[in-house]
């Protein structure tokens, strides 16, 4: 009881420290924090992850309860039919994570919300997903997904506890499934709701149901868990704000404009909003067709039931703050990183400006910067910035000022600044082969885009520069308001004059860009990399030998391939069995069971064709499996990333992680196979003459990459008719299969004998 | 597989279906999984003449098929057909001949030797999918009278004993041979096929012999390859 005592009062007072200590408290755990790595899975692998579909399904399908009335058994049954799939979906989408710091956290947090029901804490699993908007969900079948956006944003640990216990009552009130069925009577008129109820009707039918479900949840969330812990009360209604601007960056730091400005290099003042848009504050905004109450209504319903609750004593933080605040430090870090995945490179370049205030010498962050920089202005250079998240009209808070920056800066302004930030790095981390090679993509950026060489740059600082504070006197001066110049000396009265205006002249110039360099005017490697690169991008324009080389490399023109491979990776397959006439489209016990039936065809004709392979699937992974589930993880996105070429060429900094992946399979390339049955579609003939024919038709497509080069080594795509039977799945396969492994002709090398 | 990536798969789907984008398959080595060689059982069924006692004749080939290149193969028939034939009772102008007892049917036994070039769909590949085969045929079939008795009605109620047996000869036909049908497998070793032929008789209808007695039998004989000349094909086979 004395210990307890203590650690409340230690909390209490830890509660009462100031923010500044906060940050010092973060600042300590920074040091820890700096050799950030993508989030993986870790220790055993979850049987969610694992277990097979039908047997999910059995087991959900077993517990609808018999006494309900037949219709609404069968309705449980496809949502179970669905939802399993889905879910299935999701966990093996490789954006989902099991064990790891930040899930210790959340489920030690979970500990302390149903410590008094230990039934229920054994049925909820959390995982963490990794989208940055801020989330949590929760399934039927007990598990919570966290958002890493939501962790990112959270304030403290009370606001955790009070989301999960929000979820828990979702899970334990199958609220679901009830949804579903729901949904279903208002729908299709069945039950209480007739069918003269106009579709606008029916969408506030449902949306008022799923309020309801919301409110619920909030109330014997807080009456049935979250009020019998010692959580702060006040963290409910902070935790509904927070969710409320979970629209905006984690934190509103002003951009300041010094962070990338230099004595020389200064942004005219018009590239700047005199004013930021005011972050909007309604609570009661509408939320008639919205699943959702709005959070007036929801902090309303619970003010009578949060007077019952003593406040006093309770704790923001339980468990651990400092945990929470490193946890959350990792959820933003992640987050940077789902920005660039997301395309979101202006959200990449705040939050990692933000992050930067905090950690200035954290290396991933500031490689993000230059990442971020260097992303940007390849759009703004190929005028596709419009494809990206940019506009600034609809930015609120201080982000504004930095999407209006990018708006207002040009290509060439954009990569002369990306170039000067990269060689900075670049010299403060001279042997970084990653940094390198962005400093390489920022002189490419320079060269080749914007065709800049370095006598288009200026390489000595403008004649008199003054400081922000004459310099301000001066503007104001200029813009006809007078400044207080009495007791200067005329020689003072003059300079400043003087200094007013050269300023205002750089600040006004429209080729401040070609001060970028001007730091590096006096570093030898600099000027001769940069002519060097200058020359060769010089002789590639004249041959425009970058779209030759294009043209050279397109995979679609080979026929059989004789590429000599011994082992390949294979990633988990995907198949589609789609009924265009079904309300679902995918067929999901169909899909699902071809699936497995497609991983055991690759493995059985790989085996024919002797080629040797590894397959990456949740399928076949046991709960030791964690390293290969990670690898499966980071190749899906590695080739998510691969198939979707808007990086512009400029990466991540992967390399390590893909030579470690290609030391351990021992090899360097990776397939991808997949098949999509859909119809039945009318057969065109036979319909032409009133014969009610119908017929499917079968897409099968191979991918072949390898992971050192990026490149596309082999691509197969047939369309068929007919629904892709296994004798023509297994013939597609085995032939792929030999153009991989067999050598070419006449090569020294042993042809393999068939 | 996350959500865009679904969505991407199913609008490259349909807009794919929508172009319907021709693709020919491409084959590394011939044959299915490697295997070239093809054995199989192959029951020609046709529709019988009048004159031949059952309505659905079976002509049984086994055939060995060697797969030559991804779209093409080679195939080697040889069949055989037992078909019974009650003969009619007026044969032969003024001499009626007929079986003494009813229940004497005769048969008439044929072998048969083809040689089949097949295509297979340019989407597939040998021996899988759809194909179209060309070829000769050579039909030999011989009237088997053996132990039949029969009886010649010379007129004013004269019956005569007329024994044949060693009289019937046998007769021989070229035919060219076109095929179109669908070849499936099953669990990697076994081939299910179906599909239609049509023979075009490139020898001469009528039969050579002089022997009255035994004309009109040549000519149920005839009648046999007529028939013959449509037939539709299933198929069982085994690729060792």
């Amino acid at each position: 009881m004395k210990k307890y005592f203590f650690v409340t009062l230690a909390c209490v007072l830890l509660l009462n420290e100031s923010y500044a200590q906060d940050s010092l408290a973060q600042n300590k755990i920074h040091k820890s924090n700096i050799n950030y790595t993508p989030f993986e899975a870790e220790g055993l692998i979850p049987p969610d992850f694992i277990e097979e579909y039908t047997s999910k399904l059995r087991g959900d399908i077993g517990k609808i309860d018999e006494s309900d009335r037949r219709r609404v058994r069968k309705l449980q049954e496809k949502f179970y039919t669905r939802s399993n799939y889905y879910i299935n979906q999701i966990l093996q989408s490789g954006d989902v994570i099991f064990g790891g710091p930040v899930l210790d956290y959340a489920n030690r947090v979970l500990d302390v919300v149903l410590i008094d029901d230990p039934k229920l804490r054994s049925e909820v699993r959390v995982y963490l997903l990794n989208e940055p908007y801020a989330n949590a969900t929760t399934t039927d079948n007990g598990i919570i997904f966290l958002n890493t956006g939501l962790i990112a944003r959270l304030e403290n640990e009370a606001q955790l506890a009070y989301i999960l216990s929000h979820e828990v009552i979702h899970y334990k009130n199958k609220h679901v499934v009830n949804s579903y069925v729901k949904k279903d009577d208002i729908t299709s008129g069945d039950n209480i709701f007739k069918k003269s109820l106009s579709f606008e009707q029916k969408l506030y039918k449902i949306s008022s149901y799923s309020k309801d479900l919301e409110l619920e949840s909030d109330k014997y969330g807080l009456k049935d868990y979250y009020s019998k812990t010692n959580y702060s009360l006040d963290a409910i209604n902070s935790s509904f704000d927070m969710l409320m601007h979970s629209y905006l960056p984690y934190e509103n730091k002003k951009f300041e404009k010094s962070f990338f400005e230099t004595e020389a290099f200064v942004f005219p003042d018009s590239y700047f909003l005199d004013e930021v848009k005011a972050i909007s504050t309604t609570e009661e905004y509408d939320d008639t067709l919205s699943t959702h109450p709005n959070m007036k209504k929801r902090k309303e319903s619970l003010v009578e039931q949060i007077k019952k609750y003593n406040n006093d004593g309770k704790q923001d933080f339980i468990v651990s703050k400092e945990d929470f605040y490193s946890v959350r430090d990792l959820a933003r870090k992640e987050l940077l990183r789902l920005n660039f995945r997301d395309l979101d490179y202006i959200d990449a370049l705040y939050n990692a400006y933000m992050l930067n205030q905090q950690y200035p010498n954290d290396k991933y962050i500031e490689t993000s910067i230059i990442r971020s920089l260097l992303l940007i202005a390849a759009y703004k250079n190929d005028e596709e910035l419009d494809d990206l998240k940019s506009s600034h009209y609809k930015m609120e808070g201080e982000q504004q000022q930095l999407y209006y920056l990018i708006y207002k800066l040009k290509g060439k302004e954009l990569s002369s600044l990306a170039l000067k930030e990269a060689w900075k790095l670049h010299k403060k981390y001279p042997n970084d082969k990653y940094i390198e090679e962005l400093t390489d993509i920022a002189f490419h950026e320079i060269t080749v885009e914007n065709k800049l060489g370095p006598d288009n740059f200026i390489y000595t600082k403008p004649e008199i520069i003054v400081d922000s504070s004459s310099l301000d006197s001066a503007v104001t001066e200029e813009n006809g308001d007078t400044i207080d110049t009495e007791g200067l000396s005329k020689y003072e009265r003059i300079k400043l004059r003087k200094a007013s205006v050269s300023k205002t002249e750089v600040k006004k110039n429209k080729d401040f860009y070609k001060y970028a360099f001007v730091d590096y005017a006096n570093d030898s490697v600099f000027m001769e990399t940069f002519k060097k690169i200058d020359k060769e991008a010089g002789r590639r324009r004249k041959t425009n030998e970058d779209e030759e080389e294009l043209y050279a490399s397109t995979p679609f023109k080979r026929k059989n391939l004789s590429l000599g491979i011994d082992k390949v990776i294979f990633m988990s397959p995907n198949f589609l069995r789609l009924n265009i006439y079904s309300d679902d489209v995918i067929e999901y016990k169909k899909t699902i069971k071809r699936t497995l039936a497609l991983e055991d065809m690759m493995e059985q004709t790989a085996a024919i064709a002797k080629l040797d392979y590894e397959l990456l699937s949740p399928s076949k992974f046991s709960n030791l499996d964690v390293d290969k589930f990670n690898d499966l993880i980071f190749l899906s996105n590695w080739l998510e990333s691969q198939l979707n070429p808007t990086n512009k060429g400029v990466s991540e900094n992967i390399d390590d992680r893909i030579n470690e992946i290609i030391e351990t399979y021992d090899t360097k390339y990776i397939a991808w196979a997949g098949q999509i049955t859909s119809g039945p579609y009318p057969d065109g003939l036979l319909f032409a003459f009133g014969i009610p024919a119908y017929t499917h038709y079968t897409q099968y497509y191979f991918f072949l990459f390898n992971l050192e080069t990026k490149e596309i080594e082999m691509l197969e795509f047939y369309n068929n008719r007919g629904k892709g039977r296994n004798d023509f799945v297994k013939s597609r396969l085995y032939n792929t299969f030999l153009q991989i492994k067999l050598k070419k002709k006449g090569s020294n090398e042993f042809e393999y004998n068939y | 597989m996350k959500k865009e990536t679904l969505h991407k798969i199913i609008i490259l789907s349909v807009s794919t279906f929508f172009f319907n984008v021709t693709t020919h398959a491409q084959s590394r080595v011939p044959g299915y999984l490697g295997k070239k060689d093809i054995i199989s059982y192959q029951a020609h069924l046709y529709l019988k003449s009048d004159v031949q006692s059952e309505k659905l004749g079976l002509l049984n080939n086994i055939t060995y098929e060697r797969v030559l290149s991804k779209r093409s193969a080679l195939e080697l028939s040889v069949g055989y057909d037992l078909s019974t034939v009650t003969p009619e009772e007026s044969l032969n102008g003024g001499l009626t001949v007929y079986p003494t007892r009813a229940s004497d049917d005769w048969s008439i036994k044929t072998y048969s030797f083809g040689l089949h070039y097949k295509w297979y769909n340019k989407r597939r590949i040998a021996p899988l999918g759809g194909y179209t085969a060309i070829g000769i045929n050579m039909f030999n079939s011989t009237p088997n009278i053996d132990g039949v008795t029969f009886t010649q009605n010379r007129g004013s109620g004269q019956l005569v004993e007329v024994d044949f047996t060693d009289q019937a000869e046998s007769y021989t036909v070229y035919s060219l041979f076109f095929g179109v049908g669908k070849t499936r497998i099953i669990a990697d070793k076994f081939l299910v096929n179906y599909g239609i032929n049509f023979l075009i008789n490139l020898s001469d209808n009528e039969s050579s012999t002089d022997n009255d007695y035994i004309r009109p039998l040549m000519e149920d004989n005839v009648n046999y390859h007529n028939v013959l000349v449509t037939s539709f094909t299933i198929g069982f086979g085994f690729l060792p």
